[in-house]
Order: structure tokens, then C-alpha cells, then sequence
């Protein structure tokens, strides 16, 4: 009989409940249903279907496959004429199950035709206030005359192979299909006037020095590459429109790069003649570089590199490189650099870490660059894998900030003079950091760019955010006067300002880079952001770092998608992080949370009105129910003062006799609290985060409690949470280390305290 | 015409630059009881050094500089010359509070104080145009609990704020 009464009870406070949020919406029609759009609801429509190429788990599955493309090449460098000359002999393997009746090649070149479908991809209209050099640049001059010039595509045999072009995209026909398991092997060769990537911003050309006459090169996106053929996107010949950078192959590199005699080089992969092409003393200090682990040996000096400046030698030198697994190749080319390079270890392997830069570049570069990338090895390798390439070379190339295998360019110029400012170092530091880096994602962790730029920008610039905070520890006087490396991105305060923004120039993180309107905030800062609050805020560094590294690892030298991404994140943790994806990754939503309101409530000996009419709309009354406690806020009719008084086990009969009746007064595990507080916070923001509190109590102790996210899943708008505690609260923060990116604090007190704003707070400072 | 800068702008952009994009803050927010519009502009210190060694003759690091009062001068010119308010029949000019510098950019405060709660007014912010054609500046303006953001380009800089977006209960 007790268990039924007891049941009852329940039930009809159940039903209480239900009933009166009917009636609230019985005036007007009937409200109609709706989907699932629980902000918690799982995944499973957006992600795609797991299958034995891609598992459930994140993981590649058992039929994952991926092509491979090698390539033996010769190249030319006409440094007088700025011209680029190929001829590549490309042997493709099908892995695939599927025949194939033709192959897509990547004509990045095509980018710079003069008929570009690029060059009018905008559709901003007429600017009222121009540079002068963009005006002359827009109406007076011929636009640059660039794009790849096709000689011939012939199969083994030299004979010519039929192909068609579409803007960046030329087709291979194959006479007959090209069978799962199958090789081909055929070959290209082309031409292109290289443009100057100063004046018109490429990723890829020259810089010209008036002083000497001399250029330096740096040379990317130069030959026609094997677009990506996989389970995901069939062939990914998405155009190349500018910002969706590259999805490749890996392969095995042989390119023989033909440059003028006085040039130094550097390229993906290993010299192979080292001998042929230095003299002898480079050749000593290259060999001595090599066991040199402290300090970085000048294979060629700023007195020699200036010197190299003054002649231009019209024979040439052949460089041989080859390069194993790697989805690119670039290199850089010039009498006017200085070279320097020493080893690092990591893991079982010696890497170089070199640089390569004009005498334009000191005294910043000689002093940070190789630093950098010796930084950049080690942090990366340390959360993802042991960095599996022989070298890792950072070019200085003026405004660029661009990667390639092994290889990448890097701005960060000082003034004439020497002198640079804080910016500038920063600026090179990081950006060194962030292109090296770019060796990890995407070049062996090889995600699709042209179609996700966010699973290399996003994952490289948090990484980036961790190195930079190492390199401030493990260099401090280069950070002399702070108190931590300067990062632009990565701390939830920096990305405020753009999570706040105009909703209709905010595209969510998961949308094509060409088709965002701020692809820095959108595809660098803002995942960047997130892994970070993922990492400090709502999985903690140790479930985190072994699930990053879990996908690195899955995903080292093979093509993830951001579902496995996603999938292996959860897989590695059992965190449920679906809810986390769904707001940070599908929408534009942004944190706002706040502590709305504190009631503080006492136990008393009667109940209120809202019991009483329950129990009578069931004809029950007080004598019907269980032992049970009664609870009264301050403003309600029936409260009485002397509920304040004293502990609470004095205000129920049923309380204290349960309390006797098991002798629980004795018990010194039993801690009666004198405090009660219904806590309501609201969440103004579409988007999901833990909940984190601090209370501040009468006697000035601080208590954090962290409300797992799950707190919202019920209701988005507002929860309430009881504390019961033997001091009272004088003060409620939510959020208090700034950790979760909310976009408006002012709702984060309890006593609303205004708090200065920055604006008053300046003020005030000024006055003083 | 073959707009070549800007494709070769946004080629670049994909890669990483100084900063990736030119963006600027603007923060508005009117206090009611002085009738007053605090406002307080974030800009990239790098961009503002390019724009003012447009100007001088000598070359302007910001941060380095001796005199920080000259500077600010400086600074308060320009800004007055680009954030600027009308009500269609006249202009306001804003006080220039002084600035500070954070990591690589600069953080400007300004009062605006106003006569009256104005009918309308219309807000225009010109920073950088004549050297980045690619700048956008953003601006928030906050009155109450009320919000409005606008993103300003060269070719759109100039906004209006309604009447109804001032009148509010504290």
C-alpha cells in the first residue's frame, strides 16, 4: 500500500507537470510536431554512412584504398627569360576496384590564363577608392600572360594520347580502361612564363631585387599533378578557383631541376648529388651539418651569397632530389641564398631543419627561422607521430605564407636598416611554425583541401597555437616583457570578436573555403579555437591528446574526411562530442550563457499553495502522502520568518523523525547544510558548452563546479541547479577563466555587477 | 575589364598572410543617460602603420616611437577623418579619449557626446580604403540590450541607425 500511494504521488506530480504546459498553449490552435532538433540529437544524417572503405569508428576500413602516382622528372629554370620548362613521366597505379576510362590532371597554371573564369569569380562591383598600382594593374595592363602551355601527352609507347582541358582540368582518355591493380605509365610536356608573385600574389613565382638584378624563385603548383581519384568524391576535379587549396596523391619523386650554375636549391625530397653541385667546402660543411645537433652550419654565408649576387652565370647545374611518399613537390631556387641547416632528433631519426633565405632577410632570419622549425618538429611530433620525413626546409619569400612537402615559403622582412618590430618577428615565427607544420596536416595526414579547408588550416593553426606557447617557454628572450608567446589565434577570447559578428558574413566551418566570406576566421581560428576549448575545457588534455593522436596516426599517409575525423575523436575518448560538432562545425551559433537569477528557499512545515491545489485537483490531502519535506521561498505568501532560524531538521516533523529514526544525528558522515539555493541560468546563444560556475561564499571561499554540457539537453534556454551548502552564497560567476568563448559576460554575475567596461575601465585609467 | 587584383588577391589569401584578412573593429555602444556613444576601434597596427607612412614622409612605427603623444595626434586625425556621424544636416565630432596597444593591434577609445538623443544619425567608416580595396570593417553598435552590426566595405561604408534603435528603458 505505501509503494502505491507512493507511486501515485509521483505519477500525478508527473502528470501536474505535463498538464499545465498543455493548458498554457490552449488558447490559440493546436501547436504541430516537429522533427528531432535536439541540439544533442546524433549525427547519423550528416556524416556518411559508414562502410568497409571507412569504418564506423573513424579508422580506414578493410577495402580503404588510395592511388598512387610517381613521378620522373626534368625540369628547366630560365631565369632570364622567367620561364618554366617540363617534361614528366608519370606512372599511375590503379588501387581502386573500379576501371577507369580516363585520368584527371590538375592544370593549376590555368589559374593565371588571361581568360580565367577565376579572374571574374567575384561580383563586387566598381570600388569607389583604388591603390594606383591596382588601377593601372585592373584597367590599363594586360592581364599576366600565365597558364600551362601543353606540348604533348604521350602514352610508354610516344604516342600521342588524346586530352581535353577545362579550365584547371585537362582529361586523359585512356584507349582502353585501366583495370583494378592495373599501372600506366605515360608522359607530359609543357612550358609556362612564370609570373612575379610580389606584384600579383601568387603562392608561387619570383621576387625581383632592382638592387642586384637578381630574382629569387620559388616555385609550386608548376606541373600537372594526378588529381584525386577515391571512395569519397569519385574523381575530385573540382576547379581550382584560388582558395580551395589541393587534394593529391602520394607518390615517389625523381626531378632533375636544370638552373643556372651560381643557383642554390632547395626542394622537396633528398639531394642526391650533393657532390656534383656544391664545391667542396659547402660540400664539407653540408656533410659537417648533418651530425650537428646544437647549432645550424652555414652551408653557404651572407658574404658568399652577396658575392654569388654579382655574377650571372649562363651555364647551368643539373639538382637531383628524389622524394618517397610525399603528395607534392616544390622547390626554390637563386644565386642570393643564404643557406643553413642543422640536425634535430625525433624519435629514432635525424631530420635537418634548414633554412634558406636573401641577405634581405637578416638579422631576423638567421636568428629565429631555424629555431622555429626545430620547435615545430618536435611539438608536432610529440601529439601526432614522429616526424617521417628526412628534412624540413623554410624558404623567406616576401608576403608569402605557403606549404609544400618538406618544404615551405615564409614572409617576415626586416627594414633596410636592420631594425624590425615586434610584428614582424611574431609575424615570421609564427608563420614559420604554421608552414611547417603544414607537413603534418595536410601533407602526410592528407585531407582533401579543395573541398575541407578547415581539416588542414583548423588542426595545423591549433597545433600552431601550441607550438608558439612552447616556443615562448623554450625561448624567453625571444619574448622578452610578456608573460606568454603573443598568439593571434587560438585563445576562446580571440575569437569573440568574429563569433559575434554580422550573421550574414558568417558561413559555418563546414562549407566550401571558396563560398565563406572570412576564410582566416573561418577555417584558421575558428576550429583552431574549438580542439582548444576541446583540449582545456570539455575533454581535458589527456582524452584529448590521445584521440588526436589516435586520428593522426589512423590517418597518417592516407586521405581522412571530416567524418573520421569526428568519428575517431569520439571512438578514442567515449566522449559523446556529436552535440560539440553540430554547433561549433554545422552552424554559425555562438556561446552566450548566463546566470539569470538566485532564489534561495528554506524548509518549512506546511506546504505551499502549488502542493495544495495539486493535491486537491486529485482530492488528496497532506495526510495522504509519504513522509515527505516541504520546501517555501522567501516571497511566498505562507513563508515565515522562522524558517530562517536555526537548522532545518527543526522546521519538519517528517525530517527530524526520519533523522531519529535512523539515528542519523549521530552520524558524523551526515553534514546538515543551512543554505539552500535554486540557481537559474539561461543560454541566450545557440550553442552548446558545459556549464561552469564559480560560487563565491559568505566566509570568501571560491568553489568551481563544472556542469557537464549534457545540463542543456532538455531544455536550451535555461536550467536551474540546487545548491545546498553549510555558508552562504554572495556571489555567482559563470565562466570565469574566459575559457569558452562567450560572446557577452555582461549576463555572467550574480549580483549583476555591471563591471567596467574596457571602455570605462580606460577611462578611468586616464584619469588617474 | 579583367579584374586581375583581385583574383590574384584571393589566390594569395589561401595560404597565410600577415593576417589573413583586413578587418577592423568598431564597438559602438550609447549610454542614454549622457547621451553618449563610447567608442572603442580595433585595428591591425601593421595596417595602420602602411596607412600612415602613405602620409608622412617618415616611416611611423607605432608601437617604437618616442613620442606616443605625437602619435596619438596622429592617430586622432585619422580616425576623425574616417569614423564619422551625421544627422544629414550636420556632422559630430568625436573626442579621442587615447589608445592602447594589445599583442599586433591597436585599441582606440573615443566619446562621442551628444545634445540630444538624435532623430537618426548615419554612421560612415572610410579606415584603409585608399591603401587595402579589400578592407572590411566591422561595426557592432549596442543600445540597451539592443544590437545591430553592420560590415562596411568601400564600396558600402555609410549606415544609417534609426531613431528607434536609441529610444529604449534603461
Amino acid at each position: 500500500m505505501y509503494i502505491f500511494r507512493n507511486s501515485i504521488f509521483i505519477i500525478s506530480i508527473l502528470f501536474f507537470q505535463v498538464s499545465v504546459q498543455a493548458q498554457s498553449g490552449s488558447d490559440s490552435l493546436r501547436v504541430s510536431g516537429h522533427t528531432n532538433t535536439n541540439k544533442f540529437k546524433q549525427l547519423k544524417q550528416e556524416l556518411a554512412t559508414p562502410n568497409t572503405f571507412r569504418t564506423a569508428s573513424g579508422a580506414p576500413g578493410r577495402d580503404y584504398y588510395q592511388q598512387q602516382v610517381d613521378y620522373d622528372m626534368d625540369i628547366e629554370l630560365d631565369d632570364a627569360k622567367q620561364k618554366l620548362y617540363g617534361k614528366e613521366e608519370i606512372t599511375y597505379t590503379n588501387n581502386s576496384p573500379d576501371a577507369l576510362r580516363y585520368l584527371w590532371v590538375q592544370l593549376d597554371q590555368n589559374i593565371r590564363k588571361k581568360d580565367a573564369p577565376a579572374l571574374e569569380k567575384n561580383g563586387e562591383g566598381a570600388e569607389p577608392i583604388l591603390r594606383v598600382e591596382t588601377f593601372v594593374n585592373d584597367y590599363f595592363k594586360e592581364p599576366f600572360d600565365g597558364g600551362f602551355n601543353i606540348d604533348w601527352v604521350k602514352d610508354a609507347n610516344g604516342m600521342p594520347m588524346k586530352y581535353t582541358i577545362n579550365m584547371t582540368m585537362m582529361r586523359i582518355d585512356l584507349p582502353q580502361p585501366l583495370k583494378s591493380g592495373e599501372q600506366l605509365k605515360f608522359s607530359i610536356k609543357w612550358w609556362y612564363n612564370i609570373n612575379n608573385h610580389v606584384e600579383n600574389r601568387a603562392r608561387s613565382g619570383f621576387e625581383f631585387f632592382p638592387e642586384d638584378g637578381n630574382r629569387a624563385f620559388v616555385i609550386a603548383q608548376f606541373f600537372p599533378r594526378l588529381a584525386v581519384y577515391n571512395d569519397v568524391e569519385g574523381w575530385q576535379n573540382h576547379q581550382f578557383w584560388g582558395n580551395g587549396e589541393f587534394a593529391l596523391n602520394f607518390g615517389n619523386y625523381t626531378v632533375r631541376l636544370t638552373v643556372p650554375a651560381d643557383h642554390v636549391v632547395e626542394a622537396t625530397g633528398v639531394l642526391q648529388n650533393p657532390k656534383e653541385v656544391l664545391s667542396r667546402q659547402e660540400y664539407k660543411r653540408f656533410r659537417e651539418a648533418q651530425t650537428s645537433f646544437d647549432k645550424p652550419v652555414m652551408i653557404v654565408t651572407q658574404e658568399e651569397a652577396v658575392e654569388r649576387e654579382k655574377g650571372f652565370s649562363t651555364d647551368k647545374k643539373i639538382w637531383e632530389f628524389k622524394a618517397e611518399r610525399v603528395r607534392d613537390f616544390a622547390f626554390a631556387s637563386s644565386r642570393k641564398f643564404i643557406w643553413e641547416m642543422m640536425a634535430v632528433k625525433i624519435g629514432a631519426k635525424d631530420i635537418m631543419a634548414v633554412s634558406l633565405y636573401p641577405k634581405e632577410g637578416n638579422p631576423l632570419w638567421e636568428e629565429y627561422s631555424t629555431k622555429a622549425v626545430v620547435q615545430t618538429l618536435k611539438t608536432y611530433s610529440h601529439h601526432t607521430f614522429d616526424y617521417p620525413y628526412p628534412k624540413a626546409v623554410s624558404v623567406h619569400a616576401k608576403n608569402q605564407g605557403m606549404e609544400y612537402p618538406m618544404i615551405c615559403w615564409n614572409y617576415g622582412r626586416p627594414n633596410k636598416d636592420g631594425s624590425y618590430s615586434d610584428q614582424v618577428k611574431f609575424g615570421m615565427i609564427s608563420v614559420i611554425i604554421h608552414e611547417i607544420g603544414h607537413n603534418f596536416f595536410p601533407m602526410i595526414v592528407n585531407s582533401d583541401e579543395r573541398q575541407w579547408g578547415w581539416m588542414d588550416e583548423g588542426l595545423d593553426t591549433f597545433m600552431q597555437y601550441l607550438t608558439e606557447q612552447q616556443f615562448g617557454k623554450n625561448y624567453p628572450t625571444a619574448i622578452t616583457g610578456m608573460d606568454k608567446y603573443p598568439s593571434r589565434r587560438g585563445e576562446p577570447k580571440a575569437i569573440v570578436s568574429y563569433m559575434s559578428g554580422d550573421q550574414s558574413f558568417i558561413a559555418p566551418i563546414m562549407s566550401n573555403p571558396e563560398n565563406v566570406y572570412q576564410l582566416g576566421p573561418n577555417a584558421y581560428g575558428k576550429p583552431a579555437t574549438a580542439l582548444n576549448i576541446l583540449r582545456e575545457t570539455v575533454m581535458g588534455r589527456e582524452l584529448f591528446d590521445h584521440a588526436f593522436k589516435t586520428y593522426a596516426q589512423r590517418w597518417m599517409f592516407k586521405h581522412p574526411t571530416p567524418a573520421d575525423f569526428f568519428r575517431t575523436m569520439e571512438d578514442a575518448s567515449a566522449v559523446d562530442l556529436d552535440w560539440f560538432w553540430r554547433g561549433w562545425f554545422y552552424t554559425t551559433d555562438f556561446v552566450d550563457i548566463g546566470v539569470k537569477g538566485v532564489n534561495q528557499f528554506f524548509v518549512s512545515d506546511e506546504p505551499n499553495d502549488e502542493v495544495l491545489d495539486m493535491l486537491k485537483s486529485y482530492g488528496m490531502s497532506i495526510e495522504d502522502l509519504p513522509p515527505v519535506v516541504f520546501t517555501m521561498v522567501e516571497d511566498n505568501d505562507r513563508f515565515k520568518d522562522e524558517y530562517r532560524v536555526g537548522n532545518p531538521t527543526e522546521h519538519s516533523q517528517d525530517l527530524k523523525a526520519y533523522m531519529d529514526e535512523n539515528n542519523l544525528a549521530a552520524d558524523a558522515s551526515i553534514k546538515i547544510p543551512k543554505y539552500f539555493y535554486e540557481v537559474s541560468f539561461e543560454k541566450l546563444g545557440g550553442l552548446v558548452m558545459p556549464l561552469i560556475v564559480e560560487y563565491t561564499y559568505g566566509d570568501g571561499t571560491k568553489e568551481r563546479v563544472e556542469y557537464p554540457a549534457e545540463v542543456w539537453r532538455k531544455n536550451d534556454f535555461e536550467v536551474k541547479k540546487v545548491v545546498a551548502s553549510d555558508k552562504e552564497i554572495v556571489g555567482i560567476i559563470v565562466d570565469p577563466d574566459e575559457e569558452t568563448a562567450d560572446i557577452d559576460p555582461s549576463n555572467n554575475n550574480w549580483p549583476k555587477s555591471e563591471g567596467l567596461s574596457e571602455f570605462d575601465q580606460f577611462k578611468a585609467n586616464m584619469k588617474n | 575589364m579583367i579584374k586581375l587584383s583581385f583574383a590574384c588577391f584571393f589566390w594569395f589569401m589561401g595560404a597565410l598572410s600577415t593576417h589573413n584578412f583586413y578587418v577592423s573593429t568598431t564597438s559602438i555602444r550609447f549610454v542614454s543617460n549622457d547621451k553618449t556613444l563610447q567608442i572603442t576601434t580595433q585595428v591591425f597596427l601593421d595596417d595602420f602603420e602602411s596607412v600612415l607612412n602613405v602620409y608622412g614622409e617618415d616611416k611611423i612605427e607605432l608601437k617604437a616611437a618616442g613620442s606616443q603623444e605625437e602619435i596619438d595626434k596622429i592617430v586622432k586625425d585619422y580616425l576623425q577623418k574616417n569614423i564619422t556621424f551625421n544627422n544629414g544636416e550636420q556632422s559630430f565630432t568625436f573626442d579621442f579619449l587615447g589608445k592602447i596597444y594589445r599583442n599586433d593591434l591597436m585599441v582606440a577609445y573615443m566619446e562621442l557626446k551628444l545634445d540630444s538623443t538624435p532623430k537618426y544619425f548615419n554612421i560612415k567608416n572610410t579606415l584603409f580604403y585608399e591603401l587595402l580595396p579589400d578592407q572590411k570593417n566591422i561595426i557592432h553598435l549596442k543600445a540597451g540590450s539592443k544590437r545591430k552590426s553592420f560590415l562596411a566595405v568601400s564600396s558600402k561604408s555609410e549606415f544609417e541607425i534609426p531613431e528607434d534603435f536609441l529610444n529604449f528603458q534603461n
